[in-house]
């Protein structure tokens, strides 16, 4: 992981009396995927929106790639999948995707490439509203990523989805990242964010309430207990040392040990319980 | 203002236009009624004089294409998204709404051409025609702009263009029929058309009280329609 691609300081946002975003502080390094993890009503879309120049702060300071987000000079190096991003109905997969060559200004060549990438290579010549919705997802998505953007905007790009459509998805993402696309994902989905995100930061009615890597956040909220099965009981034993070693002298025969470590979704429902 | 991105909206709006079987019939709905005024009703209308049959279809071109076909391709992009699609690819509004208003006049003018032609005008009143016919869509299309501008989708911008476009068609239509209304006729881009075009045909001096108020009715629609339309913009913006 390199340097920051995105600063944001003490962001604020409001709707009338609603507070959307209250004071948040974040950094995403390049080559991350960084996840933005919160249940509906959050602040993740209006998030998103703030960092892309669709909405103005109250407060605060935004920087990505080193501009701030209204900058013209960045727009042709991010990639934006919105919750509402629309498709030509009336015109087919490719004219959809020549469309954003000509605005890009970028060889049309490229169309094939990113359809090859998403799997719609057969069905460039159909509709658009042909397209089944898992097709027209990952229309949307070859049109985010056609210009090849190095940071990545994706606002629940899984939502809505079959198991199997939300799977490839995830890959094309995984292997983006892994070409260097460094990606903004907001998702509710705790188990996605957990497979794909390197770091992840959970937003509830506006506030960070924590943050790190997934792995370092169950450690941190672990209740630190040892599951023990045998062929007669199943039970948790403290996470020590001498209480192993004694439970393990009294065992004839042991079937499975391991740590307990709490699901993603664990920690945020018990960090949000604590906040409420 | 980008042109390279203006072309590539101007070409794929183009050419939805025909794919889009509402903006069709409203481009086919003049051409078709000069049709039928021409051939089918020719007998009936054998005295009209001054281009009536064209003028008439005109009016309606001018009230029709850009209240009613411009206000809703906008207001479609906003339905479906697409705008913000769009935007979010750095196209700014400038650039949306210039290729938007570019098809419409494009649009307009193939629809004029073809009923000139249609209505068997004499070919040495086509490039006047050209020039008031052009003066007088400007004049309008501004506020089809503003009313796709206004509109969230393409319901609110038929509930919108509905009134004005009746506002524009009706009064030239009218004018002979009352003094009041002729007087108040005046006022609108429409009766400036018929006002030129039947001076023109009339083999009288062009220049008169009649023809120099129907061009500044024009140009004062046209800034009234830029200031209107800026406003709006100022107040609303493109995209909620």
């Amino acid at each position: 992981m390199g340097k920051n691609v995105i600063e944001v300081k003490q962001l604020s946002k409001s709707f009338g009396t609603t507070v959307a975003l209250d004071n948040c502080d974040f950094v995403i390094r390049k080559g991350e995927i960084f996840g933005f993890l919160g249940p509906s009503g959050a602040g993740k879309t209006t998030t998103i929106k703030l960092l892309t120049g669709q909405l103005k702060s109250d407060g605060g300071d935004i920087q990505i790639l080193g501009e701030n987000p209204f900058s013209s000079k960045i727009k042709n190096q991010i990639g934006i999948m919105s919750d509402n991003s629309g498709l030509y109905e009336k015109m087919s997969v490719y004219d959809n995707l020549l469309l954003f060559t000509k605005i890009y200004d970028i060889d049309k060549s490229c169309i094939e490439k990113v359809l090859e990438e998403v799997d719609l290579l057969e069905a460039k010549k159909q509709l658009v509203s042909q397209l089944s919705k898992g097709m027209r997802q990952r229309l949307i998505f070859a049109r985010t990523i056609i210009h090849s953007p190095s940071l990545l905007f994706l606002d629940e790009p899984t939502a809505n989805l079959d198991p199997s459509t939300a799977n490839e998805v995830r890959e094309i993402i995984k292997k983006l990242n892994a070409k260097g696309t460094t990606v903004f994902l907001t998702t509710h989905n705790m188990e996605e964010a957990d497979e794909m995100c390197h770091r992840v930061a959970f937003l509830n009615h506006g506030h960070i309430i924590e943050s790190g890597q997934p792995e370092e956040l169950k450690l941190k909220y672990s209740k630190q207990q040892i599951r023990m099965k045998t062929n007669q009981d199943d039970y948790m034993i403290p996470l020590d040392k001498d209480i192993l070693k004694q439970e393990l002298e009294h065992i004839d025969h042991l079937l499975m040990i391991h740590s307990v470590e709490p699901t993603l979704k664990e920690v945020f429902l018990s960090l949000t319980k604590e906040e409420s | 203002m980008n042109l390279r991105i203006c072309k590539a909206l101007f070409m794929k709006d183009f050419k939805n236009c025909f794919v889009n079987k509402n903006v069709f019939l409203m481009l086919a709905l003049p051409v078709f009624f000069g049709v039928i005024y021409k051939f089918l009703l020719g007998d009936i209308l054998q005295g009209a004089t001054g281009g009536f049959v064209m003028v008439l279809c005109i009016i309606m071109t001018i009230s029709i294409v850009p209240l009613n076909v411009l206000a809703n391709m906008v207001a479609e992009e906003k339905e479906k998204h697409t705008l913000r699609s769009l935007m979010l690819a750095n196209v700014s509004a400038t650039d949306f709404l210039l290729s938007k208003a570019f098809v419409a006049l494009v649009l307009m003018l193939i629809d004029g051409i073809l009923i000139f032609f249609v209505c068997q005008e004499p070919m040495e009143y086509f490039g006047y025609f050209l020039i008031f016919y052009i003066l007088t869509s400007l004049s309008v299309l501004f506020f089809g702009a503003l009313v796709g501008l206004l509109s969230k989708d393409q319901m609110s911008a038929g509930t919108l263009s509905s009134p004005l476009m009746i506002l524009l068609m009706l009064p030239p239509m009218f004018s002979q029929l009352n003094e009041m209304i002729g007087k108040i006729a005046v006022i609108f881009p429409t009766t400036s058309f018929q006002t030129l075009y039947v001076q023109l045909s009339s083999h009288q001096n062009f220049w008169n009280q009649d023809t120099m108020i129907a061009i500044i009715v024009c140009i004062v629609w046209i800034l009234l329609g830029i200031l209107a339309f800026g406003y709006g913009y100022k107040k609303k913006g493109l995209d909620d």
